[in-house]
């Protein structure tokens, strides 16, 4: 019993150890007092059996131990709790009292322990869940979105309803959102206006903008951006309305309509003053205005020009400069009037030259006018040539001809026969030629060869007058007797050279072509003096040269010939060969010369004073053409030169005067004034030195003849020469003053 | 009315190649070409005075001298001649194109060629652009035979122009009556089947105005010989203008 007592005794010591902390120190410090109970335990159990309540004891001390071991065991734990605790390491802090409370479940200590683990844990977790609700917030405000911050801290709030933080934060954030809205509000609205106004929706922006005005009526900033909008919706407006009408004028202008182009640009510029685009177009639709002007102009020139209506084109060429002014196109048209003009006259000139025979100088302005690709041009042209090649061999039929008779006369028969040859081979069948060749193989035959053929002379002009054979030689004895048919032939050439103004070649082919027609020979006969006297010019004397005279020379083949061939000689027997000798061969007086030899006075080439050697070319090309004065006879200042027989009778070689020096007459200021303009011609006296004498004016303006004369007065000639003696001679001067100086 | 400068400038511009354009058109030479294979046949006698007769009735003449050899150059030379002249002997097509331009740049009415005696670039170039050929023939023997060369050569560029040009004359050269040759020239030459000229004769009066430099028409007028050529340029203007 005292045992138990002992050990009840001890009991509360034990059980005391159960405060914390004590148990382990108090064990320690008693060696482990559940070891000694273990011992007690065993001592009592193997002295076992002689104690009656032994096992009593030993369950006693069973149960003291399990105490100490509980106390022990639940201390330890809530100390290592604390430790955790301390730490904040709530899973160890837990993990340890349920390990404690899996060994002694529901010890109250133990669960106090846990509870307070529990609630530690819990206001932990709260207090960082506040932590980052703020902590978001913040970076919310900080990124300018306080609507968020707003909103997380309201939902922080539901969840954790009686936190002072939170909600003094959320308060804090609720006062600033009105303004932060409203901030925000505007920039959206400036921002969407200022992509709109970017992307040029005036309009849209504008809308935008005043909606965030009825919002917040009192923003400065939207105000004036609302403001500048408007000017720029107002502007583009305008911007597209003035181009609405830039393509309007720019359809206009491509439809060439100018004159609607123009209307529209007009009341355009109104509206729109300065404007680039308009001011450009105004140069254009001017320009283009003008040039449609200039074209009907143009269109109406060109159709008086077409019509040949030259003063009516100069009148509205004239109209067109005064509402136009200066414009090259009008200098062009002008240019093409002036030409046509020019083209005109020309063609004028050359058909008066063509008139005139006078074929060289009328195809030089021909070939020169013909570029302009004209018809008439073209046919005269062809019309001069022809009659200037008939011309020329007319021309070469009478002077080879001649030639071949000259040298059967002078016995060169071999000569003659090569000539002859030639011109058969130009003029085959010709009877004239064959008879000449005859006449000529005939000489040759009788003629013993010549042992050597001398050079031909050139200086013909010396050659020696032949009265006898001139005396002989009466025109048409032969042809009269014994060939009929050839003096129809005559006949048809005189009447020929009568109606046409046709050249010899061209006469004798007609002659050639009409021989075949029976004509009675002496229908042809009575005709032939009656046409050839008229044009002629033949004296009374002519009909006489017809009757027969014996050929008083010993050779009759050539004096045949001569005489055949001056009678049938078409240009010879018409007077108006005598321009055209002189024309064809100005400056080779041969013929007359030896032509002189043959008594026809009647046939003779006379150089005429008012052949005019040429008429200017560029007659209306603005300057003063002064043609060559022409020469009359060397008989003098006689105006009869045409029926001056003395002159050639003389035997005399003429050569014409020639102008030296001339001097250009003055354009009267009077003249020019009053748009006078004309030719005037006069007739003067060149006399033996050369000076021009005796000027008398023929015809034209008087403001501009006594120009004319005072000028002419001033020339100087190479006087005309008869034989080679200087002699005075008449000339008639044309002077033409053109329309433009 | 006082002109804006500038209008007046182009006014001016406008008169100037209006004019220049005015002047500028005009009829394209008629080109005569003087031909044949055998030389010595008188070729450059004819051309130089033939281009005098035609120069003396003042129409506007250009002599080329296709002949390397020079002799229408050399008789030119003396500048006694009425006509303008230049050297240009052909060699190859080059020169032929050469000769063309030549021809289409002056503003004569006639052009007279001296081509040499071969087939060459000038005869090819003569078939090509001359409106006239003249073939001057000798009464010899190998001349006649010489010049059926040249007639052939004549039709094969006439085919192939298409235009009937060139044109052709036989002209008989140096003939001299006093002999039998000379007498039978005119039948021998009708064989050729082509228009016949005037004969130009064998003279020393083509040879005297050789040596002076001068033209037969200057050195001996109307002078048989001289009749020789005018008759030979009526006979080419009568051609050119059929």
């Amino acid at each position: 019993m005292s045992a138990i007592r002992q050990l009840r005794a001890r009991e509360p010591e034990g059980t005391s150890a159960t405060d914390p902390g004590a148990p382990i120190a108090s064990a320690s410090d008693r060696e482990n007092p559940i070891d000694l109970l273990r011992d007690a335990i065993a001592r009592l159990k193997t002295s076992g059996a002689d104690l009656p309540d032994q096992s009593q004891v030993a369950i006693l001390l069973e149960e003291a131990r399990d105490a100490l071991e509980r106390a022990n065991l639940v201390g330890r734990a809530i100390e290592a709790c604390q430790g955790y605790l301390r730490e904040s390491r709530f899973d160890k802090a837990f993990e340890v009292v349920d390990r404690a409370l899996v060994a002694y479940p529901g010890d109250p200590s133990l669960v106090a322990r846990r509870a307070e683990v529990e609630s530690r844990q819990a206001a932990l977790r709260v207090a960082s869940a506040i932590r980052m609700v703020l902590e978001e917030a913040d970076w919310f405000v900080a990124q300018d979105r306080l609507d968020l911050a707003v909103q997380q801290l309201h939902e922080a709030v539901k969840e954790l309803p009686d936190q002072l933080t939170l909600t003094s934060r959320l308060e804090d954030l609720e006062s600033l959102v009105p303004a932060w809205q409203q901030k925000r509000d505007v920039q959206a609205a400036l921002g969407r206006a200022a992509a709109l106004e970017h992307a040029e929706q005036w309009q849209a922006a504008l809308t935008v903008l005043e909606e965030a005005l009825r919002s917040y009526p009192d923003s400065m900033e939207l105000s004036a951006t609302a403001r500048s909008v408007q000017e720029q919706l107002v502007e583009s407006e305008r911007q597209k309305k003035l181009a609405r009408r830039l393509e309007l004028i720019g359809q206009r202008i491509a439809a060439q309509q100018w004159r609607q182009a123009f209307t529209l640009l007009e009341s355009a510029r109104k509206e729109f003053p300065g404007a680039d685009g308009l001011e450009a177009l105004r140069s254009e639709v001017d320009a283009g205005l003008r040039r449609s002007d200039c074209d009907a102009f143009a269109a109406e020139v060109r159709q008086y020009l077409a019509d040949g209506e030259l003063e009516q084109a100069e009148q509205s060429l004239r109209r067109a400069r005064k509402t136009l002014g200066p414009e090259p196109a009008l200098d062009v048209l002008c240019e093409e009037l002036e030409s046509e003009k020019a083209y005109r006259a020309e063609l004028r000139t050359a058909q008066v030259l063509f008139g005139k025979r006078q074929f060289k100088d009328a195809e030089t302005i021909l070939s020169r006018i013909l570029a302009q690709d004209r018809p008439d041009a073209q046919a005269l042209l062809t019309a001069v040539r022809e009659a200037r090649a008939a011309t020329e061999e007319e021309t070469f039929f009478d002077s080879g001809r001649e030639r071949a008779l000259e040298l059967i006369q002078q016995g060169q028969f071999a000569q003659a026969e090569d000539l002859l040859r030639n011109l058969l081979s130009l003029f085959p069948g010709n009877p004239l030629l064959e008879r000449d060749m005859k006449a000529a193989q005939a000489g040759l035959a009788q003629q013993p060869p010549e042992p050597a053929q001398t050079v031909e002379e050139p200086e013909i002009e010396t050659e020696p007058p032949e009265p006898v054979v001139s005396a002989a030689a009466p025109a048409g004895a032969v042809p009269h007797e014994n060939s009929p048919s050839r003096l129809r032939r005559t006949a048809v050439v005189g009447t020929a050279s009568l109606v046409l103004v046709s050249a010899g070649g061209a006469a004798w082919k007609l002659s050639r072509g009409a021989a075949p027609a029976s004509r009675p020979a002496a229908t042809a006969r009575q005709q032939m003096p009656a046409a050839a006297a008229p044009a002629a010019v033949l004296p009374p004397a002519s009909p006489a040269t017809e009757t027969p005279q014996p050929s008083a020379t010993a050779a009759p083949p050539p004096a045949i010939a001569k005489s055949a061939a001056r009678e049938s000689n078409p240009r010879a027997a018409a007077a108006h060969a005598a321009p055209l000798r002189q024309f064809v061969a100005p400056d080779t007086t041969q013929a007359p010369a030896r032509a002189s030899a043959i008594p026809l006075p009647p046939t003779q080439p006379v150089i005429t004073a008012d052949t005019l050697a040429s008429l200017p070319a560029d007659l209306m090309r603005g300057k003063v053409t002064i043609p060559a004065p022409d020469a009359p006879p060397p008989a003098a200042p006689q105006p009869a030169a045409k029926s001056a027989p003395s002159a050639p009778s003389s035997g005399g070689r003429l050569q014409q005067a020639q102008l030296v020096t001339r001097v250009l007459p003055a354009y009267p200021d009077l003249a020019r004034r009053s748009s006078i303009y004309g030719t005037i011609r006069l007739d003067a006296v060149v006399d033996e030195t050369g000076t021009v004498k005796d000027v008398k004016i023929v015809s034209g303006v008087p403001v501009l003849a006594l120009a004319a004369k005072d000028a002419v007065l001033k020339w100087k000639y190479k006087p005309a020469l008869l034989n080679g003696k200087p002699v005075a001679t008449n000339v008639t001067i044309q002077i033409n003053f053109g329309a433009h100086q | 009315m006082s002109s804006h400068p500038v209008t007046e400038i182009t006014g001016q511009l406008t008169r100037f190649l209006f004019g220049a354009v005015r002047y500028t058109q005009r009829e394209p030479a008629v080109v005569i070409a003087v031909l044949n294979l055998k030389g010595g046949c008188g070729k450059s006698t004819i051309a130089i005075n033939l281009a005098c007769e035609l120069a003396g009735a003042s129409d506007s003449v250009l002599l080329l001298d296709n002949d390397a050899q020079g002799t229408a150059s050399h008789w030119l030379s003396h500048g006694r001649l009425p006509v303008q002249g230049q050297f240009m002997p052909l060699e190859n097509d080059d020169d032929g194109e050469r000769l063309v331009r030549t021809v289409a740049a002056g503003n004569q009415r006639y052009v007279v060629l001296d081509a040499p005696a071969h087939v060459g670039a000038a005869a090819l170039a003569a078939g090509k652009i001359a409106d006239l050929v003249l073939v001057p023939v000798t009464a010899s023997g190998i001349d006649l035979v010489a010049t059926h060369a040249v007639v052939d050569l004549i039709r094969k560029a006439r085919e192939l122009r298409r235009s009937g040009a060139p044109k052709c004359l036989i002209v008989p050269s140096k003939i001299d009556r006093r002999t039998d040759a000379g007498r039978r020239i005119d039948e021998q030459v009708r064989q050729f089947g082509e228009p016949v000229g005037p004969s130009v004769h064998q003279r020393t009066a083509f040879i005297e105005a050789f040596g002076a430099g001068q033209w037969i028409g200057d050195f001996a007028p109307q002078s048989p010989a001289h009749y020789d050529i005018t008759a030979l340029a009526m006979a080419v203007k009568r051609c050119l203008r059929i």
